[in-house]
Formats: structure tokens, sequence, C-alpha cells
């Protein structure tokens, strides 16, 4: 775990010692080193580097992940480990319910078909795609505009008639969106869900001193308010729609240039969210104490019961979401990508807006 | 299949698995490599709380993977950054449905923690859908389902290549009971498709239970 000590140390070391506990904390070789940096082919403002590995089961697993806001800035890690944890199939009939998360079929090998140049094939077993991406406008102003990049790792899960496209971006600003998209051969109608659940060991700034707040936004007459309750102990929470609801992710010592608290924001990216039988199911968010065994999201009512602390604390966050699959005649011979994910998002990292001039 | 034999299968799928996948000196958050792959398995099945968790009944070593972990009051991972070479092995037994998870110290040669976890949340693994397919491709109903242009089958082991892609294959997907009702429920159920001529077919048809290894024949469709 990180100390104080080790956090202070990144604020008040002489550059050089800084350099040198940066260059300690690459703990991967290429091809699972990947560093990027933004913009490409012009003098860096942002950069990205992270470890990665195809792991039979959840597929494309981040095993860290540090961003650096500014060429001259410390790094700051976001992620110890984050995969897919479980991805759930419900039929409508109450059966089969798949658990698409096995032992058993690993990731696909990639061909340059599926992932053409410019994008590259990495791993040793050519497992994983490797993009660099135009992601659109940033902002526009009056005719001055500028347009993002964005770093997008995928693998393929193959899981019998399914074929899951495991996806993590890192964007230019920080940002990190994880995705599945599901595609196959379909037999039968019976509308069914396909339903991702996502562990993130959010490490912000080193393992300990983290905590979350639940953002609510509420509407009374011709007045919005906002709230943000501490999450203190392990338990799920409700997404609503009329409230925006969010997961904030904070670190105790980490701030801005002007004092501000800096977190980052879970947020999803849904249609609507899942509910089923299975307990584990019944909300979207679930945050636990970090626990080397607790791995599997359909024993999340195990991992919060009794519920642990975790304010200031090591903390993990869960994400539960689902991708209503109606049958339709355009699924009868291949059923094309249906993306579901989510977004975490830095909010007052930079003292003033990134990627501006 | 004999606990030796058994043994061999595992330790082979987990060397194929992870062929070529690995620079001779491991950083800390690298793949594991073959050699790691096979010592942890030889460190996880020589451990007296292992052995005696899979003693006296059926049982299985259903994986042996990467993972990187913070202990407390590691000095390790002062900073979060794993130094350690860390594996997680998940193990199961039939008869108590129950699963348990060891962690593996690669570089200590020792098991250094277990957990106990509930069998309905150990996954499958391919040794257990090759048993499946074996249980259903003996039980008359599931010959019937074919009539006589019964395909020559094979248990698919890994994602398939774009040569495999048409020959007759089985592979298999866990399925939960969500009540009572349901021929799955509290059991450890796979569900099999089989693969021919570039489709599925009969498709959540063919279930077969590997605690009972009894085979149920569905209606439903997927």
């Amino acid at each position: 775990m990180k100390t104080r000590t080790g956090f202070l140390a990144v604020f008040v070391l002489p550059l050089s010692l800084l350099a040198a506990r940066e260059a300690n904390a690459q703990s991967c070789s290429p091809p699972y080193f990947v560093e990027q940096a933004f913009p490409r082919n012009a003098p860096e403002e942002t950069r990205w580097k992270l470890c990665w590995q195809v792991i039979d089961g959840p597929s494309l697993v981040i095993t860290g992940a540090w961003f650096r806001p500014a060429p001259t800035a410390p790094w700051v890690q976001l992620i110890f480990d984050a995969r897919l944890s479980q991805l759930f199939v419900p039929y409508h009939a109450g059966s089969p319910r798949f658990l698409d998360v096995t032992f058993g079929f690993g990731s696909q090998s990639l061909s340059a078909k599926v992932c053409p140049a410019p994008a590259k094939i990495i791993g040793m077993n050519q497992e994983t795609c490797k993009e660099v991406r135009d992601r659109g406008l940033v902002w526009e102003n009056w005719g001055d505009s500028r347009r993002g990049q964005e770093l997008v790792l995928w693998s393929i899960l193959h899981a019998a008639n399914y074929n899951y496209i495991v996806e993590w971006t890192f964007r230019d600003d920080g940002a990190l969106i994880g995705r599945l998209g599901a595609t196959g051969e379909i037999s039968g109608t019976d509308a069914h869900m396909h339903g991702p659940a996502w562990r993130l060991d959010v490490d912000l700034n080193g393992a300990s001193g983290d905590g979350a707040t639940l953002f609510r936004h509420s509407e009374g007459g011709a007045q919005g308010s906002d709230s943000h309750p501490a999450i203190t102990t392990e338990n799920s929470w409700h997404w609503n729609t009329y409230e925006f609801s969010m997961l904030e992710i904070h670190d105790q010592t980490l701030r801005n240039a002007n004092g501000k608290q800096t977190e980052w924001h879970l947020m999803p990216t849904v249609s609507g969210i899942p509910f089923h039988w299975e307990s584990w199911t019944r909300d979207p968010f679930w945050v636990t104490r970090y626990h080397w065994n607790e791995m599997f999201a359909d024993n999340l009512m195990t991992y919060t019961s009794p519920p642990e602390g975790v304010s200031n604390a090591d903390i993990v966050v869960w994400y539960y979401a689902g991708l209503h699959h109606m049958v339709r005649d355009e699924d009868t011979n291949m059923t094309h990508l249906m993306w579901v994910g989510f977004m975490l998002r830095p909010f007052n990292l930079w003292a003033t807006t990134p990627l501006f001039p | 299949m004999t606990a030796a034999i058994g043994r061999v299968v595992v330790l082979f799928g987990l060397l194929a698995t992870n062929a070529n996948a690995q620079p001779e000196r491991p950083l800390p958050l690298d793949p594991l490599t073959p050699r790691e792959l096979a010592r942890a398995d030889s460190i996880v099945r020589s451990d007296g709380r292992v052995r005696e968790f899979l003693a006296g009944g059926r049982s299985r070593l259903i994986a042996i993977q990467f993972i990187a972990v913070k202990l407390p009051r590691d000095p390790a991972t002062p900073d979060g950054v794993q130094k350690r070479r860390t594996a997680q092995a998940l193990l199961y037994r039939y008869d108590k449905n129950q699963g348990m998870q060891a962690l593996v110290d690669i570089g200590k040669g020792a098991v250094i923690d277990i957990a106990p976890i509930p069998g309905e949340s150990v996954p499958i693994n391919k040794d257990e859908v090759a048993e499946a397919a074996r249980l259903a491709l003996a039980d008359p109903r599931v010959v019937r389902l074919f009539g006589d242009r019964m395909p020559a089958f094979r248990v698919q082991m890994g994602p398939p290549t774009l040569k495999e892609a048409n020959e007759p294959r089985i592979e298999g997907l866990r399925t939960v009971g969500a009540t009572a009702k349901d021929p799955c429920y509290r059991l450890r159920c796979v569900v099999l498709f089989f693969h021919v001529n570039n489709h599925y077919v009969q498709m959540n048809r063919v279930y077969v239970d590997l605690i009972s290894q009894r085979v149920f024949i569905n209606g439903a469709g997927r």
C-alpha cells in the first residue's frame, strides 16, 4: 500500500529523483507496457502509460494505468487493476442464465482484417488491437477549435455463439472509457440481457486514502441542486436517470493547483439499467474495500457482508450494466455490435481548461 | 479421470495457453511464464491446506492465473506498485459445491493466503466443458438430436481459428438456475453449443450438471 511518506515524496523530491521513481513504476515489459503521448506528431501535452494482459476469463485486463496531465507534471496513478469481472446473460424466459466469463475459450488471435494498419496487433498471441484514434471535437469557439485523440486497446472474448469486444480507451483529457460490445450468431427469438460487471480497482494517487461520494442532482420548483453524500461503508447504490447519478472517487491528498480536491467520476453511458432475480444485480454501483480474493461480481453480496468502512481506504468500485437485446430480423445471420460501458472522467485535475491554447 | 492424469491435462492446458507469452525475465506485471505457471501449480498442489481441501471428494484445479496483489503491511508494494510475482489458483470441490482461492507467491515458493469462495462463483474451465461433452455424447437422447447425421465432434479447447471454423466442435458455457424450479438451481451446469457447417445447432438444448453428472435436454433457444 502507498504510505503517506510515499505521497509526500512525490511533491518534495527533486525532479531527478522523481524521474527515478517514475522509471521504477514501469512494472511490465513491451508489448504489455504501452505508453502514449498526446497529441501524436506534435509537442506533448498529456501522456498515458499502462500495463495490460489478456487473461483467460475476463480477456483484456488493465493491470496498471497512470496519467500525466502535463510534460512536467508528476504521474498520477489511476488504476491498479481494471477488468470485466462477470458477464451475466439471463434470458427473459428465466432460463438459460449464462455466466459468460469462464476459463475456457481465451481470447481470439486477431488478423489485419479486424485490426488494420495503422492500428497494431500486439501481444505474443496477437490478441490485442492497439489504435490511436481521432475522437472528434474537444471544443469549438467561433472557428477556433481543437480535435482530441485517444488510445484504444481491445480484444475479443469468445463465448460460444457470442463474441464480445472488451475495449479500454485512454483519452488525451485523462478520461478512461470501458466498453463491452456484443456480436454473434443468435438462435431463437427470446429477448435477453448482456450484463457486464466491471471490477475497477481505482488507486487514485496510490492505493491508500481513497474514498467515494455519490453524486445526486435534484430539481425543486424552479431550482436545481446537487448533493454529494459520502460513501462510508461497503454497499450498493441505484442509478437514477433523473439524478444523473455517478460515483465520485477521490484521494485524501490529491489536489489541483487551485487547492481543489481532484476526483475521477464514474459515469454510466447506458440506455437502461438491468435488474434481475440475482441479488448482486440489484444495483449498478458497488463500493468495496480491497481484498485480493474479491474478484467475482456475482459474489458481491458476500463481499459486502458485514460491511467494512470505505472512507480513506483502499477501495474497489464495481459497475454493472446491461445491453438489452430484443431480437430483430436484422439479427438473423449475425448480430451487429451493440455497446455498453462507462467513463471515468477527471474532475479538478487541472486548474484550467486542458488542451486549450 | 484420475488425479494424476487430471494434473497432467491441467498443466498441459496451462502451458499451452500461455506459450510464447513472456520474456525470460518478467517484470512484476508481465504475464506468468510457462515456467512460473508450472511452479505455481506445483506449489499449490503441495500446500497442506489445499491438499486438505481437495482430499476425500471429487475436485478440480480450475485455473492458475496472474494476479497483482496489495497485501497489508507489505513492504513489497509501498506505493501500490506490484513487486512480487504472484498467481491466483482457483479450486473446486464437486461434492460440497465449494471453491477455494489460493494466493501463490512464486518467488517464495509458498501459498501465502487462502480464501473460501462459494461454488456458485467459481467459473468453469475447458476441462469441465470436455467432461460435459463426454457425458452428453454418451447420452442416447443427445445422439437422437442429431439423428443418423451425428458429426464427429471435438471439444473446442480455445478460441477457434479460421481453419477450425467449419469443423464440428462443441463449446460450453455455464448457466445458473434462478429458482428451485430450474434443473440447474444450485448446481454446476454447462450448456453445450454444437457447431456444424459454420453454424451453431441445437443451441440451449443440452445441459449437463457436473455435480450429479446428469444430462438434461431443454427446448429453449438462445
